[in-house]
């Protein structure tokens, strides 16, 4: 079904893809000259501005919605947990502090012991190990180890500090105290839960009671929101309704609860009436707006149309002047003058349609804004039920599950059919014994005329397929001849002497005409058919499902029942059969009953039929007690232990798979990004390395180091290299991923363009490059272009100067730039052919035709359907490519390493072919001069960039958002 | 109609031109590659197309560890089949324990429900801004200080799988398209969600378990940054081949000795890869294609 709803949302978006195309690939108005393109770029330009500060303003909005949000959620969330607390047993109460002490007073042993000694072994280890980490924190440790090399070990060292320890530890313990406090919440939910299990029942029968009264009251506050009276107000007109509810409510309810369930269902039809409202005037807003569109559209019709016509007028009047200077006479004018008429009505036709079509897309986003708003609305109303105070407090599918009274019925009640007919079944069992070699028997000719009827399927299908292939070659030949008679007869006319040339002409385009027709009718019959590879690979399906089908029913026809065996498995089905046991039940019971088969063939039973009518007596008197003790029908368990274990691999399987690779994200990924952001705020760098000296906060230093370093420190090539830095690697993500994109698909047009042949090859050929690791490809490239390598050496005697490639000189560092793009695009191609070739070639091909019908040739082609297309299928794509080409690290380091260098003492060797990516791999692995918390400055300067990039870019293809629901 | 003809023509040689010339470029590195493995002349041979001279005994040599007896140094002499050893190692254990996780956690997201689904996918974005390397910084000393795995390569293991659940985009989006009627047709003949996984879902999604063996095993085989970070320089022993190869090339020391070992050695250890990728290629296609929609 979902399937479906998606092939057709695509459908539409392909439709509406297609007109915009069409009207896009009319060459004649879309060819502008060189100011028009000037203005288009300036105005994308500034279209690009203007949605970065939109971008700026989403972002500080959103902040904004979620600050809300986030003290909403807050709210409310203290307010239940108070009424989880209120309203609760003893047991319950206790969980807040004693976790785990309702599981054990409800018979969850194994849970509250679990939650105990969580609770216990974690604050004694906080309280000895955490405390003292998270003090040390604040200072990163004070004392140095001392008398201890490099590599000393942490701990033997004569108990010094470590800085790295520290935070590493420290912070660990402050993550620590989210899960501390996440069981801390089971446990209260735990106990609450299992105070509303145990009392499921008592809440249902007041909802049965007083649907009628919360209904009514619903209506009340619907009735008096509109006449705009307070809450207050309300519950003192309707003071004697809601005192009499409260007396029926007493009954079950202590009367502090039952006040609260009231005013809590009172002030939800409030909220509930309040949001319903605002949604109507958003959406009433929007119809006034559809409203005024369709005005204003109507009027710029007519205005458009009024516009053409006088433009049409003139122009016919200018015609005219121009040929009434010539003696002619008007219908003469008239005459000379329709062709360029027609031209023209058909370029304002084509205006007309483009500007209709802009219309129809601005109220088409309308309508759907409306839509959405009205989904809202719906939703809003589905979501609440009108009394209010059931869902809040009971929630039928959450605790009406945990009632095992069904169960045990259900459970006794099997056991009595079971017992009552005992003596049947041991009949069944004694009377099918000497039957088995009968039943082998039978199954043995049954397998063989299995065999026989998958032959004979075998070659029907067989027979279909070749009758095809017969059809397929007929229709072939018949193509063939006809292709033999039309060259037969085009040669004939041609070499005719006795017509003129033009009755020759036109003899020869009907008989094209003519044989276009019916190739054309012959070659949509052999269209009907598959073709040979799909036949082939259909063929084989079929059989494959035959056969399998066979071999599977073969597979369940024993013919070695033993005696013991045949009896045990009829008595199986007819349990199963004619009592309607499952199948576990059925093997359970026969596993009571303790069945063998003796020496004469005499059955012989475990337990007798006195012990079973014996037992049955006992079940029954069991029954009735339990149904006298429970005559409310309910009896509230929670899970048990083993259940819990049971549903982690059934309906919370979600939880087991996610475990370890949530862990694994956390500790080593998350955990380790945190701990590198902070730091960027330490002096951990050279001469500050523990354990022999430590390091400690300080501040905004790395940053303002970063932008603006003291002249005369070691630092000072930071501000002048970072600036550059930046620049070009935004340069280079643009113009890689952009130049690997568009390249990428010409090449993957033309070797799937007709009539290329050895398709693979070429392919297989550009795979190579993805196939081969890049640091050997990228290395061997790297020795081949610098000056003592093959190319460089080439370069070198054919131009007499050298290619400088990456050498530590001034003047080659664009050209190594540009040397770098072009490897790039060796490198980048093949995943652009890879990706996109499926894309091509679902491309429609009728935009193609009527692209070529009105007069578009290739290049325009691509420019106005290939890339427009690939564009809006892969523009997410493109986004990360982008995001990767930034923290492209291979392609730099193993290409150039950065260089050419810096002039003078440049720190760490950076280069201006360094990216930011790079450039942050050689602070940190310098051997001698490391600098990790400017290196950490540098990452999270990378992720601003990264992350506002993103947005303007997500933000800037909305489309793309759409398009994300359909595919 | 015979100008049309002949303009496709035209236009059919001209791209077999084109597709000629960028085919010799593409191939060219690669081939000049092999070429030196094969060279006698040492170092001198990197500035020649095709070298002088030709032997086997770089092969010999790398694999053995029998370095001429003027060499300058032999520090790098007969490891490198131990390198291959542990980056095999590494490959196959991140492989086996990242494919499980990334194909759980897309099963995960694609078919339940439940509370915070959104927000991981979501916190799952803002991370894959950071530069993957930036946590590198503080994992180097936590190998060092508190797992004690310093310039060992079982660290490796740990930091490439225990994160690999991150990039489930392309296996989640392939599990999207398998219809959830078969999980409910499967759900009433009693089987549990786990059983669904795996006797259901996953002989579906073969495809995309291939890719996702094919492009985990790829990953730690050629990776270098994390790797040289992390093993560091000081344990020869524990080098995986990027280290080693790398190492080979960017000393000028090394590369006297060992230049054309180091062109053997990167054909050796590019034949298994590009053997499997081009052995897989259908599979690896069908990923990426489903990951550039799926954006």
């Amino acid at each position: 079904m979902e399937q479906e709803d998606k092939s057709i949302n695509t459908n539409a978006n392909s439709n509406v893809f297609t007109r915009k195309v069409r009207l896009l690939s009319k060459p004649r108005y879309f060819f502008g000259n060189v100011g028009s393109a000037l203005l288009k770029a300036l105005l994308w330009i500034c279209d690009l501005i203007l949605s970065m500060i939109l971008s700026i303003w989403h972002f500080v909005k959103l902040i904004g919605i979620y600050c809300y949000k986030g003290v909403i959620i807050a709210y409310k969330f203290i307010k239940r947990k108070c009424h989880q607390f209120l309203y609760n047993d003893w047991s319950g109460r206790l969980s807040f502090v004693l976790f785990g002490v309702s599981s054990l007073a409800h018979g969850q042993i194994v849970n509250g012991i679990l939650y105990l000694v969580f609770e216990i072994g974690y604050i004694a280890l906080f309280v000895l190990y955490g405390v003292p980490s998270i003090g040390m924190l604040k200072t990163l440790g004070t004392i140095a180890n001392s008398g201890t090399g490099g590599d000393g070990e942490f701990g033997q060292a004569g108990g010094g500090h470590n800085s790295i320890l520290i935070l590493i530890y420290g912070l660990l313990w402050v993550l620590s105290i989210i899960v501390f406090i996440y069981i801390w919440l089971r446990s209260i939910n735990s106990g609450y839960n299992n105070y509303r299990i145990q009392n499921f029942k008592k809440f249902d029968n007041v909802i049965n009671k007083n649907k009628e009264f919360s209904t009514k009251l619903d209506n009340d506050v619907t009735l008096a929101y509109s006449e705009n009276i307070k809450k207050d107000v309300f519950k003192k007109l309707h003071k004697e309704e809601i005192d009499n509810f409260l007396g029926t409510l007493e009954s079950t309810f202590e009367i502090e609860y039952s006040k609260y369930l009231i005013d809590n269902t009172i002030s939800e039809a409030y909220l509930h009436c309040k949001e319903i409202k605002k949604q109507q005037l958003v959406i009433e807003k929007l119809n006034n707006k559809k409203d005024k569109l369709i005005e204003k559209c109507n009027v710029d019709l007519e205005q458009f149309l009024a516009k053409q016509d006088i433009k049409l007028s003139s122009k016919t009047a200018k015609l005219t002047s121009k040929y009434s200077s010539s003696e002619m006479t008007e219908k003469d004018i008239n005459e000379a003058i329709e062709p360029e008429i027609i031209d023209f009505k058909e370029i304002q036709d084509g205006q007309l349609e483009s500007f209709k079509g802009k219309q129809s897309s601005k109220l088409n986003k309308i309508t759907n804004k409306i839509k959405k708003e009205n989904h809202k609305l719906s939703e809003i109303n589905k979501t609440y039920s009108p009394y209010a105070f059931t869902s809040e407090t009971i929630n039928n599918s959450k605790f009406g599950k945990f009632n095992v009274y069904h169960i045990k019925v259900a459970n006794y009640e099997t056991w009595k059919r079971f017992l009552s007919n005992y003596e049947t079944f041991v009949d069944v069992f004694s009377s099918n014994i000497g039957h088995s070699s009968d039943k082998n028997a039978e199954n043995a000719n049954e397998k063989i005329l299995i065999k026989e009827r998958t032959l004979e399927k075998v070659a029907e299908i067989n027979a279909k397929y070749d009758a095809f292939e017969v059809k397929r070659a007929e229709i072939n030949s018949k193509i063939k001849e006809l292709k033999e008679a039309h060259n037969e007869k085009v040669k004939e006319l041609k070499s005719n002497k006795d017509l003129e040339m033009s009755q020759i002409y036109t003899l020869l385009e009907e008989e094209e005409v003519s044989y276009i027709h019916e190739n054309t009718i012959l070659m949509n019959s052999l269209n009907e058919f598959p073709s040979v590879k799909n036949a082939k690979a259909m063929r084989k399906e079929e059989i494959k499902e035959v056969t399998h089908a066979a071999k599977r029913d073969i597979k369940y026809l024993k013919t070695n029942y033993s005696e013991y065996e045949y009896c045990l498995q009829t008595l199986r089905d007819y349990m199963m059969i004619n009592y309607k046991f499952t199948f576990k039940e059925a093997s359970e019971f026969i596993n009571y009953m303790g069945l063998k088969i003796g020496k004469d063939g005499e059955i012989v039973l475990k337990n007798g039929i006195d012990v079973a009518k014996e037992k049955l007596s006992k079940i029954e008197e069991e029954e009735q007690i339990y149904l006298e003790s429970h005559e409310d029908k309910y009896e509230g368990k929670s899970k048990t232990f083993v259940q819990q274990i049971k549903s982690l691999f059934n309906e919370k399987f979600n939880i087991t798979i996610l475990a370890l690779p949530l862990t694994g994200i956390c500790l080593f990924t998350i955990v380790p990004l945190i701990f590198s952001v902070l730091v960027a705020f330490t002096n951990f760098e050279k001469g500050h390395i523990p354990p022999t000296d430590l390091f400690t906060w300080n501040g905004l230093t790395n940053f303002i180091n970063l932008f603006n370093a003291d002249p005369e420190s070691d630092l000072a090539i930071l501000p002048i290299a970072i600036g550059k830095t930046v620049v070009w690697t935004l340069c280079w993500a643009l113009i890689a991923t952009f130049s690997n994109y568009i390249l990428g698909i010409i090449v993957a047009l033309m070797i799937n363009k007709q009539g290329i042949k050895l398709k693979k090859l070429w392919r297989t050929v550009f795979v190579l490059t993805i196939a081969i690791p890049q640091f050997i490809s990228l290395m061997s490239i790297g020795i081949l272009l610098k000056d003592t390598g093959a190319l460089g050496t080439l370069w070198f005697n054919i131009f007499g100067s050298k290619l400088g490639f990456a050498e530590n000189s001034d003047n080659n560092a664009i050209l190594s730039k540009i040397i770098i793009i072009l490897v790039n695009i060796w490198v980048g191609i093949p995943y652009t052919i890879l990706s996109t070739t499926g894309i091509l070639l679902n491309i429609p091909k009728d935009l193609y035709e009527s692209a070529k019908v009105d007069g578009a040739g290739t290049v325009t082609q691509f420019v106005k359907i290939t890339m427009p297309y690939i564009l809006f299928v892969t523009g997410p794509y493109l986004i990360t490519q982008f995001i990767g080409n930034i923290n492209n690290f291979n392609v730099i380091y193993f290409l150039t390493g950065g260089g050419p260098a810096y002039p003078g003492s440049a720190l760490a060797g950076l280069g201006y072919t360094d990216l930011l990516i790079t450039f942050l791999y050689k602070l940190v692995t310098n051997q001698s001069n490391p600098q990790y918390g400017i290196a950490s400055a540098v990452g999270i300067v990378i992720f601003i960039i990264c992350s506002f990039i993103s947005i303007v870019m997500y933000n800037k293809s909305g489309s793309v958002k759409e398009e994300d629901q359909f595919q | 109609m015979k100008s049309l003809k002949a303009g496709r023509i035209i236009s059919n040689v001209v791209i077999y031109i084109i597709l000629i010339i960028m085919s010799i470029l593409w191939v060219l590195p690669i081939v000049w590659l092999v070429l030196q493995s094969f060279s006698g002349d040492g170092l001198a041979s990197r500035s020649r197309l095709i070298p002088k001279t030709f032997t086997f005994s770089n092969y010999i040599n790398l694999l053995t560890g029998s370095s001429s007896s003027d060499a300058v140094v032999h520090a790098l002499d007969g490891k490198f089949p131990i390198w291959i050893l542990n980056t095999l190692i590494v490959s196959v254990l991140v492989c086996l324990i990242s494919t499980v996780f990334v194909l759980g956690t897309a099963y995960a997201l694609s078919r339940f429900r439940f509370k915070g689904r959104t927000m991981l996918m979501k916190l799952n974005l803002v991370i894959g801004m950071f530069p993957g390397f930036l946590s590198m910084i503080i994992m180097y000393w936590v190998m060092k200080e508190i797992f004690h795995l310093q310039g060992s390569y079982w660290s490796l293991v740990i930091i490439y799988s225990a994160g690999a659940g991150g990039g489930y985009y392309i296996s989640k989006g392939f599990f999207d398209t398998i219809s959830k009627s078969i999980d409910e047709a499967a759900m009433i003949d009693g089987a549990t969600k786990s059983q669904i996984f795996w006797q259901i879902i996953l002989p579906l999604a073969k495809p995309i378990v291939v890719y996702t063996i094919l492009t985990s095993f790829m990953g730690p085989w050629g990776e270098y940054v994390t790797s040289s970070y992390i093993v560091g320089l000081q344990n020869i022993d524990n080098w995986t081949v990027a280290i080693g190869l790398y190492k080979m090339m960017s000393d000028y020391q090394y590369s006297i000795t060992y230049y054309t070992q180091f062109a053997a050695g990167g054909v050796c250890v590019a034949i298994p890869i590009t053997a499997l990728f081009l052995g897989l290629q259908k599979y690896y296609v069908s990923g990426v294609t489903g990951g550039a929609v799926k954006g």
